[in-house]
């Protein structure tokens, strides 16, 4: 496989958008199954 | 376990040990050995970090918690993908463009030797005592589970690890991580399934999260800030960013694992994969803990799930009353187990009969705690540790008892895997700090790489006997485990500190960033046992401000002691 080559501040971006649609995700399943 | 499940427990540890006796070949100059001729790629190196990270302790550990307190714990993590970006822009290039095998190498070139001493020496008395408590933890629970012996047991996690750690060095730890990331991943899917398809053909599993969720475990996030509550987020992203910098950035067992990356890039993209990946991969193993729950609504499970206590107690004065308790469990089980099943029934109603079941069940659930708790208090009473909870055994007691034949030799082969994934990392970088920083550094500067093979093999031969020492001790003592925690948390916050100092700073001097280890260290002492109810992961934030503040006051102060710059790498 070969080395990713992306600009560090788009995988920075991406990195942190990933990780808010994870926690986004965790607080709505907690929010939807404690209902 | 029946004859497939040892099969496979057989055939996997045989099979590890070959996969990381054949890199042998490539390990037989200083930088193979060490770093892999800095020629891994990225994804190698990234399955790596993580097998490092989770030891047999998260599979057990983690879902205990998600059993008993749900999906909060995740939290833990949060801090994690943002230690990433900061230490791909940072760490990464430093260590790797500096040539250095150790992180403390490094601060001698920035510093002085005392400070890379120093903070190499504390590293490996951390290092070694954890080691211990990786193999101790599991090897109590299978020993104890599946009446194993115990010192048999630790040897069967240590001495594998430690022999093709051995021989093939940080390619052999490298390469059978990847394949113990698969075997661990594949087993937390299959015990996910099993949890899945062992419930009641009338509740599905989204009536299962919803009685769950009733009871709080599936609410993953706490916004309340809290000091003295380790998981809530401004724990994790704020607490939680400084351990897993300090961790990632600063600790030799996963500092080596991107120096063996081909290039800075492919060292960057190594750690990007946990940035995605550890956050969901925790939720989906404390998942599996909230399933063992729903599991245990319509599965009566013991009352206690540590047999070992039970069975002392059973022969202890106060049989009578366990056994008293024994009638009021089955009470207390039968009409939780009604009141679950009616919940499930009313899943789709709304208003009244819901919320009336819902109540039904929290009662229910409520009286089963007591009762158990009541159990516990008679195990404290009678074996007089007072420290007593068998959250760990939880879903060991489910892999044995509720998973099918095959499946159980899977889940204990990962059990396995995770263990002997973070054990050889930490042997590899126990040997590395030993060879690199005490003894070609103080002792024999110039010999041939077949002589410090040979150090590194009886170093790591070495630290192995040590650690399986500590484990066994540790498996009778545990309060030692809670010592060796606390004694992490003292170093770790201090020790990124001096790396902040390093790296971050011009003006920092050797001296300067001597003594604020030292006062970073007294501070975190001084908050640990002044509030000993601040949680243990805001003492990274105290150590790491303290050693600044301080190593930048004292190089101010103080003035040259041949101020170095950070030009190095």
């Amino acid at each position: 496989m070969d080395t990713p080559t992306r600009p560090l501040g788009a995988t920075a971006l991406t990195v942190i958008a990933v990780e808010a649609l994870v926690l986004l995700a965790l607080w709505l399943a907690g929010v939807y199954f404690s209902s | 376990m029946r004859w497939l499940d040892w099969l496979i427990v057989v055939s996997y540890l045989a099979f590890i040990v070959w996969d990381g006796l054949r890199r042998t070949k490539s390990s037989d100059k200083v930088e193979g050995y060490f770093l892999g001729n800095r020629s891994l790629p990225w994804w190698a190196v990234g399955l790596s970090v993580m097998a490092t990270q989770l030891s047999a302790i998260t599979l057990v550990g983690t879902t205990g918690q998600g059993y008993r307190d749900g999906l909060r714990f995740v939290q833990f993590y949060f801090g994690l993908p943002i230690a990433m970006l900061i230490l791909s822009v940072t760490a990464v290039p430093f260590f790797y463009r500096a040539g250095v095998y150790t992180a403390y190498e490094y601060l001698e070139r920035r510093f002085d030797a005392k400070t890379r001493t120093l903070t190499s020496a504390l590293f490996l008395l951390s290092r070694v005592m954890q080691c211990g408590v990786i193999i101790s933890a599991p090897s109590v629970i299978l020993s104890v589970l599946l009446g194993w012996n115990l010192p048999l047991t630790v040897l069967a996690f240590g001495l594998p690890t430690a022999l093709y750690t051995m021989m093939g060095g940080v390619q052999a730890v490298t390469w059978t991580d990847v394949k113990q990331m698969v075997v661990v991943v594949s087993a937390v899917l299959a015990a996910v399934f099993t949890l899945i398809f062992s419930l009641p053909s009338n509740v599905s599993v989204g009536d299962a999260l919803h009685i769950a969720g009733a009871t709080g475990r599936m609410t993953a996030i706490d916004f309340k800030f809290d000091l003295s509550n380790t998981y809530t987020f401004w724990s994790g992203m704020i607490g939680g960013l400084f351990l897993m910098l300090s961790y990632f950035g600063c600790d030799q067992s996963q500092v080596q694992r991107y120096l063996t990356a081909k290039s800075v890039e492919e060292g960057r993209s190594s750690l990007f994969i946990s940035a995605y990946v550890k956050i969901p991969l925790q939720a989906l193993i404390l998942l599996a803990g909230v399933l063992v729950f729903t599991h245990y609504l319509f599965v009566k499970p013991p009352m206690l799930f540590n047999p070992v206590h039970e069975s002392k107690v059973r022969t202890g004065a106060d049989a009578a009353r366990y056994e008293g308790l024994e009638a009021d469990f089955d009470a207390a089980f039968t009409a939780r187990r009604d009141a679950a099943a009616a919940l499930a029934a009313a899943g789709g109603d709304e208003g009244a009969v819901r919320v009336a079941a819902r109540d039904r069940f929290l009662a229910a659930d409520a009286r089963m705690l007591a009762v158990r708790k009541a159990a516990a208090d008679v195990v404290k009473h009678t074996t007089g540790d007072a420290s007593y909870t068998d959250v760990n055994y939880v879903f060991p007691t489910f892999v044995t008892t509720g998973m099918p034949m095959g499946l159980v030799g899977l889940m204990i082969a990962a059990i396995f895997a995770a263990a002997m994934s973070a054990i050889g990392g930490e042997l590899n970088a126990l040997s590395t700090a030993t060879l690199v920083d005490f003894y070609r550094r103080w002792l024999k500067p110039e010999a041939s790489d077949r002589h410090y093979l040979l150090v590194s093999r009886a170093a790591t031969a070495g630290w192995a006997l040590v650690a399986c020492t500590v484990a066994l001790y540790a498996a009778r003592l545990g309060s030692l485990i809670e010592v060796v925690n606390r004694f992490g948390s003292f170093f770790y916050g201090s020790l990124l500190g001096v790396f902040v100092l390093a790296i971050g700073t011009k003006r920092a001097t050797g001296t300067g960033a001597f003594v604020g280890l030292i006062a970073g260290m007294c501070a975190v002492a001084f908050v640990a046992f002044t509030y000993p109810a601040v949680s243990f992961l805001w003492h990274n934030v105290v150590g790491v401000t303290v050693v600044t503040l301080v190593g930048l006051v004292v190089s101010t102060t103080m003035g040259s002691d041949a101020v170095k710059t950070s030009k190095a790498p």
